[in-house]
């Protein structure tokens, strides 16, 4: 009984969350930190794991809030709620959008939306690189490392034709855990 | 490649979906950021190595993803695995996409508290999210031509980027405001060519 209760919480998580996985966070201090599921503090340290992990931040949530609850079926439960809506909802547009991407309409329209898109990318990677790069965010200092570290990885990526996301994710990383180290 | 062809139950259909599910798999481990920080992967496997998608594709894709109720990960995941191989391909790519972070979260969880102080993962953190951050730059980077056709594309990215930059507006509403301008657009130029 308590699995079905918590797969119907994350259901509704999963539904309500719409733009984002931070998206999800009041819906998360609603459905668990008020029922008494999760505390404040394991909410916090959640957002700091799924940052850590990687992966979509609604699915780490998911995983982390079933598995302290009741274990790695809560964990699967959780994930199988949380992704749920997108499994029907996503599979139901996904038929009617090929179906009429071709139509001139739904072209022209798309046309506007794609630079809109680029616009969200963009503001994404100037949130990130923002967070980054300040620490302790505005007013903070400039992180000279993580900066050096950013730019290289664009200049690489302008010049080495083909250059594989997954590498230079995991140099980062491994050249982030040797000299990034926090003191 | 437009038409699924899930039905079918040919040897290739079975190595077709195991491809999309150890695609997104891959992806899925090496997305951190969430949502439109898979993007840069998704165009390098999908389109520029394997082309079984276009860019602008990929940019559709991910603006319905965003605007659908969700997980935009598994959202974008179930249109291109839909794309690809129908109902099955959907699965296979939900799946695919999903399981890396599922299995790390679930060996985390038991010993999150040491994880998330740990010294060399914060660095290991800081590290990756400057290659984040220069992967989303060069996605944007590389986007101009098949997303920038002119002058108000270029002020509609802008405006785009400032209103969930600045004034914290939810992006499903500037990609529906996008769409509308869009529409609205397409209905006035229709309404010229029938005058003139």
């Amino acid at each position: 009984m308590a699995l079905i209760g918590l797969y119907g919480i994350f259901l509704k998580i999963g539904f309500f969350t719409v733009g984002g996985g931070m998206a999800m966070l009041p819906l998360i201090q609603k459905e668990l930190v008020s029922r008494g599921l999760m505390t404040l503090t394991e909410t916090v340290d959640m957002v700091a794991l799924s940052q850590m992990t990687p992966g979509p931040f609604a699915i780490n949530a998911a995983t982390f809030a079933g598995m302290k609850l009741y274990g790695a079926a809560g964990a699967a439960v959780a994930t199988l709620g949380v992704i749920t809506p997108s499994a029907v909802l996503a599979t139901l547009v996904a038929k009617f959008f090929i179906a009429y991407s071709k139509k001139s309409a739904v072209a022209d329209t798309m046309s506007a939306v794609r630079p809109v898109v680029m616009g969200l990318i963009l503001a994404a990677a100037l949130d990130i690189g923002y967070q980054s790069v300040l620490r302790g965010g505005a007013g903070g200092t400039v992180d000279v490392p993580v900066l050096v570290m950013a730019c290289i990885g664009l200049a690489l990526l302008l010049a080495v034709k083909k250059l594989s996301p997954i590498l230079l994710i995991a140099v980062c990383g491994i050249a982030g855990a040797v000299f990034l180290q926090p003191k | 490649m437009s038409a699924p062809s899930g039905g079918e139950k040919t040897p290739g259909t079975v190595k077709r979906l195991w491809q999309i599910f150890s695609t997104m798999f891959v992806v899925g481990l090496f997305t951190f950021g969430g949502g439109l920080s898979m993007i840069p992967q998704m165009q390098r496997v999908f389109v520029s190595k394997r082309g079984w998608i276009g860019e602008e594709e990929i940019v559709d894709t991910f603006a319905v993803a965003q605007s659908l109720p969700g997980v935009i990960a598994s959202n974008a995941a179930v249109i291109i695995g839909y794309r690809l191989a129908g109902i099955a391909g959907a699965l296979a790519a939900a799946l695919g996409v999903v399981l890396p972070s599922f299995l790390v979260l679930m060996l985390v969880t038991v010993f999150y508290t040491r994880f998330i102080t740990n010294p060399a993962l914060i660095g290991a953190m800081r590290g990756i999210r400057a290659a984040v951050a220069a992967l989303l730059f060069y996605t944007v980077w590389g986007l101009r031509r098949a997303s920038l056709l002119g002058v108000t594309d270029a002020l509609l990215c802008v405006a785009s980027a400032a209103l969930v930059l600045f004034l914290r507006v939810n992006p499903v509403w500037v990609i529906l405001g996008g769409a509308a301008f869009g529409a609205g657009r397409a209905v006035a130029r229709a309404r010229n060519r029938t005058v003139g």
